[in-house]
Formats: structure tokens, C-alpha cells, sequence
């Protein structure tokens, strides 16, 4: 997932993983970094969830 | 008047070094650094001893030597329950520079400055130094340490903008170490170190960058100590690989540092966007970091040894509208950035602070206010209330008290024996303070207590020796100096260097060659021992030896302004004026409160016909050390003789009027050369002559000697000068060099062929004139060298040159010449009929 931070000319993608980029812009950066990577834990959880009602139907 | 519009943002990149930012810079590596570099001034920024973070920092905050601001080390005594703690800004016993910007209602934000722990209460925010530590592990409870921000209601927000270092990922790691996967973590604790330091930089931008977008102010300071943390742990893998390294690691860690200041970069680059364009960046360093082959292999056993890895010059770099563009500033030290910043706010400056306004990095003539001290100033300075204000050492002492008197428990053993440690390295590092500020007596006193108390603790011995050395109390030096060898645990070549510098002190000048030479065989790269050798080679005036060895240290550290003031004298001894003067300006441009580095580059500019120049620079070393004398001697000749300033040549006379003795005639020249007949033709003249007759005539001189026994002894006594005065009195050449500076002196000088001096000289001691001893006459040659030398380096000398063979074949041009060299007080008439040419009894063409 991989989302993008603009604000006040300021561009930096945003992986979930994070970057020096993001740590180097300061709290914006961190609050991008840390919504993006729950986001994408969010996501895999219920992606897990939804597979393992699957497994649970079959 | 106070400006009110001004915005500075201070940033503090602890033991950034321009050898390493430099390259970087040169391969685009450092973009944000690069822009503020062009449109800025930068230089060096001169440490101070001991070169400690928290004593630093604080110097730089507030413009004072720790001896002032009371900041003695990393750790203290915990006043009230015993053991120790980290240094607390309670501390500090004077004002910071956001205490006297607080006062005049500027708004000011700290994050991170060492230390600064509990916050103060500043009008704005302060985050302390303890906020970004993560003492416990991740997703365990991390409270913020009480204090460490204020105002308090603002720690929950901040809190959270907090980065663990298990927070992190290998998107953050990799830039700084590529390979990361090939590390066991079981067995390598490094990458765990690099993740700490990594995040605690980002807890401080992260904060900063959050106070700089919501709050409006006019002084912003972020201090980050990660790229002093980064070399401590990473610097040995850099590039030159080290022998001690495998190449494992190196491969593995080689990049960190580097890694380090393109992080730094990115994080500055943001920082001066939030500050906006109209804002003064100020970034600054406390000390700069060895690397490559001057980087110590090892590090002793001793407390704060890592110190010892810290080179004596951090970095300053200054970005604003008030500042010149694309500029160099020579001789900033960090004692000069408070100084600096508040005259940029039109704050004055106070007296009590060590440092100065670095006035020629402005774009216009400044105009700096002082005021005696913002010590004694009453009123609302956002510092904690005095209560709160402690003296750890007393406070340890007065605890030990009440323990002993049986009123509060004994803390343990173990607490009682931790703060006595850490009141030794207080008052340790306290007698370095006064004694790289030249207190020596007081640093001996500190010194003397701490030996009674650890005798086993050689710094303590080794460092009262360097101190009674420079007292020149050379029993107490010697006796120190006995007592470390008769330890077991030191390091024999640094007593070498220290009984190389003794024997240097007593003027054993070739035995000290002799002993620091010794030395130089183990430790030929050691900069301190070259420096000895290379004053010692002046003192000897064997000047090209003593350019080489300067040069060789310059080779090592091209920053080493002892080394530069070294090569400058080397140079003006050898008559080379535009290096000397080059030489003078590097010492400067590396440390610019250098009383003699000011002194010899006056010197060189003389001789270079700058007087204007020179006579700025001997002003200048006379304001920095008003003992030395010379420096007036020098601008009283100048002022009469080649600027013809009266009004300043006034006051130089009422500084000369208690120190100087009065005037002297002094005839010299080799032995045979014609000095006696000098002294008969100036008594048959009317000048009066100093004379005992002890040496009666004789067939060599019929008409006597008119020598002063009292002359001999002048290397160990200069009282009986005081007969001399207004009379002329025979000094062979040898003891020119002796004569005390109190004094102006006339000397004539007699000059004859070296072939009819030495033959004379052979005759008169009943040798036989078959043989011509070579060696003799080469001897006198170089010692006649050395009285030129000698000439053009004392401001008090008026030498006239008189040749004897013209003298005798034609007397009256020569005895004109002296006479108007005598401001014609001599009966030329008279003097003339004493001279007899049938005593001109060896000849060079007979």
C-alpha cells in the first residue's frame, strides 16, 4: 500500500515500511508513515480474516 | 535598540566535522548544507578543554568557560538521595541565551540541548535532553521523564510523537548499512545501537518540526547528538580501512558515517523550510571528530576517554540576511555564538562572557551594546526559581555531612563510592577548565586535592606536572614527574615528553633535544612531542629543522594552529616575511585569542612595510595579553618611526612609563673585533662608559679592555644594567640575546673580517698562525647570524653596524655615522684622535 504525503510542497511517498525521508520531515512524516502502516496492518488482518472464513467454509 | 523581527533557528550537530562534510559537499551528497554553505559564512569553530558534550553545549548557550556556568561533565552527585544522576540544568549557575532572549520577550524554543533537563520555564516550549531517550522496551509502558518538557500540559501531545528504535524498519537502516542481513544480531549489537541512535535524531525532528509549525517564535535551537554517537561507534569502519578492522565489518559498516550526514542533511533541509527565508540559520558543532589515520587505534582505561576522539575544531556556518555571502570567519570559537546571536537580536552583549561578537561575518558594520553581565539583572528570565539552582559538589558534600552526623541513612556503598567518583571528574575537569584559561595556580590547587585523594589516578600527576611546568616551578614539576615514574600502569614515552619539556624549562636545551628525541623514535606522529621538538629547534635557531618539524605536524593536522604559529616564527627567522605572515594567519583562522600568534604576525607585517597592519595586530595581542610588553615596544617604534602618530604614541608611552628602565649603549661585536677601541673612541667622545678595569691592558690591548665583569653574568642576573644606563657598556655578541627587555638599547656593533678575528684571537692565546682552526670561525659566523636574527625581532634594539677596517683607514665618515646614530652626542673631534692604526696589526691581505 502506498499512499502519498502533500502538504506545504512537500512530497514523500509513503510505504509502510517507512523511510529516512519520512523520519527526515519530522511529525508530518511520522503520522504519515505510522496511519499508512496500520492501514496496511488493518488490511492484511481482514485479507487474513476473509481467507481464514474461506478455509473455515470449505 | 532591540530588533524584534528577528528569527533564528540554531542547530546544533554535535562533532560534525568539515573533514568529513567537506567531500560530501563536493559530491552533491549534502544539498540542504550546500545551499546554506553558498549563501552563508562558515569556518571553524575552536573547541574548548575538555572537550565534554554537556560542558560545551552549555559554553556555546551562554557564552562562558565552564568555570562560569558550572556545567562540569556528564554526570553529577544526586543532591538528595545519594549516588549520581546525569547533569541537570539546575546546574548551571548563570544565564542561557533563551533566559536573556525570555527577559526581553522574545519567544524561544529548545529541543534536545544538552542539558536542559528539568525544562526551564522559557516563554515557549523547552524539551529536554531526557525526552528522546527510550530507557525501556518497545510496546512497554514509556513514560516521559518528569520535567523533561515544558510547558507540562504539552508532554501528552509530544509523547506520542516519540520514536522507538524497534519502531523502525530496514527502509531505515539500509541507507547506512546496505548489507544488514549478513549481521548476527545474537552476537552483534551494533545495528541495535545504529536503530537507537536513528530514532532518537527522528524523536527530535519529529518534535521540533511540530513546535516550528505550531507556535510562533523568534528563537528556535535544536541540538542532535547522534553524529557524535554515530562516529563513537562507527567511525573506526570508514574509509581508509584501518589494519585493526576485518574487512568483514568494514565492508558491512564502512557507510555509516556518511550515512549519518545525508540524514542530517535531509532533516536540515526541512527544518530551514518550516523556519522560513527571512529566518538566520545558525549551524554549529562543539568540537569536530578524528577520522582516518588520526582517529586513536585505542582508547585508554580513564574516564570520558571517548573524548579523546574528538578533534579541537567543530563547524559554524551562518545563513541570514545579516550575514555576508558565500564567506569565510577565521578564529570563531563556540564562546562566540551567544555573543553573535544576541547581537543579531541588538541584545547587548555582557562583559562576563569569554567570547565575542563574530562581527566580521556581518554584511554591515555592526553596531554591538554591552552591558557588565546579565548576571546581576533582575527581572523575569524564565529559569527555574533559586531554590531550585544546585551546586551538585557542595550539595554531595553537605548529604555526606548529614550522613556522618547520623540525620538521613547512609544511600550504600555503592551509591557513596559513585558520587565520589563523580565529584573527582568534576573537579577533574574543572582544573582543565583553569587551566587551559591559563589559572594554572588555581588548577594546581584543585589538582593537589585531587592526588591526596587517588594517588593511583596519573592524570591527576600528570597534569600537575604540565601545570608546575608552566608556573616554572621546576622542583614540583620534577617531583611530579619522579612520582609517575615511579608508577607502574603509565605510558614511559609521555614522560619522556614531559622530562624533554623540563629539561627545556631549565634551558638544558640539548639534553631536552636529546631526551624528546628518544621519543620521537616511538612515537614519530604523536603532534604534542613534535611541537616540543620543533620549539626546542627554535630555540637552538636551527630554524630549517624547525620548519621541517612543523611542517611534518601539519602534514599529520593541517589544523594545528600551534604548528602554524611554530612554522610563522620559523619563517620570520629566516627572513621569509610572506610565509611567516601566511603561517600566522592559518594560527589565527584556527584560534583566534592567540596573543603570540598576533604578536609574530605584527612582525612579519613590519618587515612586509604593513605597518598600519602591523600595528593592528601587535594592538591586538597586547588586548589579549597585556604582559606582553613587546607587543608596546613594537608600536612605540612604529608610531615614532614609521606612522608618526602622536596621540597614540601617548599612549603607549604612559603604558611603557612603569615598565621601561631607560637607555643603554651597547658596543658588542666578537671578541678581537674592535670593541675596546669602540669603547676609547666613545669615552674620548664625552659618552660616558661602564667599566671596572679588572682586565687590565695588556700587549693585545695596550690600551685596555674597558669590559664590566658584571657582564658575564648576564643570563642569570640584569640588575647591575641599572649602572649602565645612559652609558655605554661592552657586551660580546654571544650575550646580546640576554639582555633584558626593560631597556631600550643602542648597539654598535663591530664588524671584521672573521679571518682577522679568529687569527687574532689565536695570537693573542699564544696558538701558532700556522693553522686556521675552520671550525672556530664557522661557529662565530653563525653566531654573528644569530645577532641579526636577534635584531629584527626585539622592538627595543637600534643596532648600527660599524666596520673596523674602515674605521681605522678613515675615521671621520664612519664616526659621523655614529654620531648621528648617538642623536650627536658625540665629540667626533675627540673620539677620532684615539684611534691608532698601528694597532690594525693583522690584516686579511698581509
Amino acid at each position: 500500500m502506498v499512499s502519498k504525503i502533500n502538504n506545504k510542497n512537500d512530497s514523500e511517498i509513503v510505504q509502510p515500511q517507512g523511510s529516512l525521508g519520512l523520519l527526515a520531515l519530522g511529525f508530518r512524516g511520522l503520522i504519515a508513515w505510522r496511519k499508512t502502516r496500520l492501514n496496511h496492518k488493518n488490511k492484511q488482518n481482514s485479507h487474513h480474516d476473509l481467507l481464514n472464513t474461506n478455509d473455515e467454509k470449505e | 535598540m532591540m530588533k524584534k523581527n528577528k528569527k533564528v533557528l540554531l542547530v546544533g550537530w554535535d562533532a560534525a566535522d568539515w573533514k568529513i562534510i567537506n567531500p560530501l559537499l563536493d559530491e552533491g551528497r549534502l544539498p540542504a548544507l550546500e545551499k546554506l554553505v553558498n549563501g552563508g559564512v562558515i569556518g571553524n569553530l575552536a573547541t574548548l578543554d575538555p572537550p565534554l558534550s554537556p560542558m560545551l553545549w552549555t559554553s556555546i548557550a551562554t557564552g562562558k568557560k565552564a568555570d562560569k556556568h558550572g556545567i562540569l561533565g556528564f554526570i553529577e552527585p544526586e543532591p538528595t538521595q545519594g549516588g549520581v544522576r546525569p547533569v541537570n540544568s539546575t546546574s548551571r549557575k548563570c544565564k542561557a541565551i533563551w533566559n536573556i532572549l525570555h527577559h526581553h520577550g522574545l519567544k524561544c524554543n529548545v529541543v534536545g540541548w544538552w542539558p536542559t533537563q528539568p525544562a526551564e520555564p522559557i516563554n515557549g516550549v523547552m524539551v529536554s535532553n531526557f525526552f528522546q531517550k527510550a530507557t525501556i522496551s518497545y510496546k512497554k509502558r514509556w513514560d516521559v521523564t518528569d520535567g523533561a518538557v515544558f510547558p507540562n500540559n504539552m508532554t501528552y501531545l509530544l509523547k506520542s510523537l516519540r520514536i522507538h528504535p524497534a519502531e523502525l524498519t530496514e527502509a531505515h537502516i539500509l541507507p547506512f548499512i546496505p548489507h544488514a542481513e549478513k549481521i548476527d544480531q545474537d552476537k552483534d549489537q551494533r545495528l541495535a545501537v545504529l536503530a537507537k541512535i536513528i530514532a532518537e535524531a527522528a524523536t527530535i525532528q519529529s518534535v521540533s518540526t511540530y513546535i516550528m509549525e505550531n507556535s510562533s517564535w523568534d528563537f528556535m535551537a535544536v541540538y542532535f547528538d547522534c553524529i557524535d554517537h554515530f562516529g563513537h561507534a562507527f567511525m573506526k569502519y570508514r574509509a581508509p580501512k584501518s589494519d585493526l578492522i576485518s574487512d568483514e565489518d568494514f565492508e558491512i559498516y564502512r557507510n555509516v558515517i556518511d550515512g549519518a550526514y545525508i540524514f542530517h542533511d535531509m532533516m536540515l533541509e526541512r527544518l530551514i523550510k518550516l523556519a522560513g527565508e527571512d529566518t538566520t540559520v545558525v549551524l554549529v558543532s562543539d568540537h569536530g571528530f578524528y577520522s582516518g589515520h588520526q582517529l586513536p587505534a585505542r582508547l585508554p582505561k580513564i574516564p570520558a576517554a571517548p573524548a579523546l576522539e574528538h578533534r579541537p575544531f567543530g563547524i559554524i556556518c551562518m545563513n541570514g540576511p545579516d550575514f555576508l555571502s558565500d564567506e569565510r570567519v577565521y578564529g570563531a570559537s563556540l564562546l562566540d555564538i551567544t555573543p553573535t546571536i544576541l547581537s543579531l537580536y541588538g541584545i547587548p552583549v555582557a562583559h562576563d562572557m569569554d567570547g565575542k561578537v563574530l562581527t566580521t561575518a556581518f554584511n554591515n558594520q555592526l553596531k554591538v551594546n554591552y552591558i557588565d553581565s546579565w548576571e546581576n539583572v533582575e527581572g523575569d528570565f524564565g529559569m527555574h526559581p533559586p531554590h531550585l539552582q544546585e551546586n551538585t559538589i557542595n550539595a554531595a558534600a553537605a548529604l555526606q555531612q548529614l550522613v556522618e552526623l547520623g540525620y538521613i541513612d547512609d544511600p550504600g556503598e555503592d551509591k557513596n563510592k559513585a558520587s565520589e567518583m563523580a565529584v573527582k571528574e568534576l573537579k577533574y575537569n574543572l582544573s582543565r577548565v583553569l587551566s587551559s584559561s591559563a589559572k594554572f595556580n588555581e588548577a594546581i590547587e584543585l589538582l593537589e586535592e585531587l592526588k591526596l585523594t587517588d594517588t593511583d589516578d596519573y592524570r591527576f600527576i600528570l597534569d600537575l606536572a604540565k601545570c608546575y611546568l608552566r608556573v616554572s616551578d621546576i622542583n614540583m614539576a620534577k617531583e611530579n614527574i619522579r612520582f609517575l615514574k615511579s608508577k607502574e600502569n603509565i605510558n614511559s614515552d609521555y614522560i619522556y615528553i614531559l622530562e624533554g619539556v623540563l629539561l627545556a624549562r631549565q634551558n638544558k636545551i640539548h639534553s631536552a633535544l636529546r631526551v624528546l628525541k628518544k621519543a620521537e623514535e616511538r612515537l614519530p606522529l604523536l603532534p604534542g612531542l613534535l611541537n616540543e621538538l620543533g620549539q626546542i629547534y627554535l630555540n637552538l635557531f636551527r630554524y630549517k629543522d624547525a620548519q621541517n618539524i612543523f611542517e611534518k605536524i601539519l602534514d599529520i593536522d593541517d589544523e594545528n594552529a600551534s604548528a602554524w604559529h611554530g612554522l610563522s616564527i620559523a619563517f620570520l627567522r629566516q627572513y621569509d616575511y610572506e610565509n611567516a605572515a601566511d603561517s600566522a594567519l592559518n594560527a589565527l583562522g584556527l584560534f583566534y585569542h592567540f596573543p603570540q600568534a598576533h604578536y609574530h604576525l605584527g612582525e612579519a607585517l613590519f618587515y612586509l612595510k604593513k605597518y598600519k597592519e602591523s600595528a593592528e595586530a601587535f594592538e591586538i595581542s597586547l588586548i589579549m595579553n597585556p604582559k606582553l610588553i613587546k607587543s608596546a615596544q613594537w608600536l612605540k617604534k612604529i608610531y615614532t618611526i614609521k606612522i608618526k602618530d602622536s596621540k597614540k604614541n601617548s599612549v603607549i608611552d604612559s603604558l611603557l612609563m612603569n615598565y621601561m628602565k631607560g637607555e643603554v649603549i651597547i658596543v658588542s661585536g666578537l671578541p678581537r673585533s674592535g670593541t675596546s677601541m669602540m669603547m676609547q673612541i666613545l669615552q674620548a667622545g664625552g659618552i660616558a662608559v661602564l667599566t671596572d678595569n679588572i682586565r687590565m691592558a695588556d700587549n693585545s690591548n695596550p690600551k685596555g679592555y674597558y669590559e664590566y665583569e658584571k657582564v658575564k653574568s648576564l643570563v642569570k642576573e640584569t640588575a647591575w644594567l641599572a649602572e649602565a644606563k645612559d652609558k655605554a657598556v661592552k657586551v660580546i655578541a654571544h650575550l646580546l640575546r640576554f639582555l633584558p627587555p626593560e631597556y631600550n638599547y643602542k648597539v654598535i656593533f663591530m664588524q671584521r673580517d672573521i679571518y682577522e678575528v679568529v687569527s687574532s684571537q689565536q695570537k693573542m692565546l699564544g696558538r701558532s698562525s700556522e693553522t686556521y682552526p675552520l671550525v672556530i670561525a664557522q661557529s662565530f659566523e653563525k653566531e654573528l647570524e644569530k645577532v641579526q636574527v636577534w635584531q629584527t625581532k626585539e622592538p627595543n634594539i637600534d643596532l648600527i653596524y660599524v666596520d673596523y677596517s674602515k674605521i681605522v683607514k678613515d675615521p671621520y665618515p664612519v664616526l659621523e655615522q655614529i654620531n648621528s646614530f648617538l642623536n650627536h652626542h658625540l665629540d667626533v673631534e675627540n673620539a677620532a684622535k684615539v684611534i691608532d692604526g698601528s694597532l690594525y696589526r693583522i690584516k686579511t691581505n698581509s
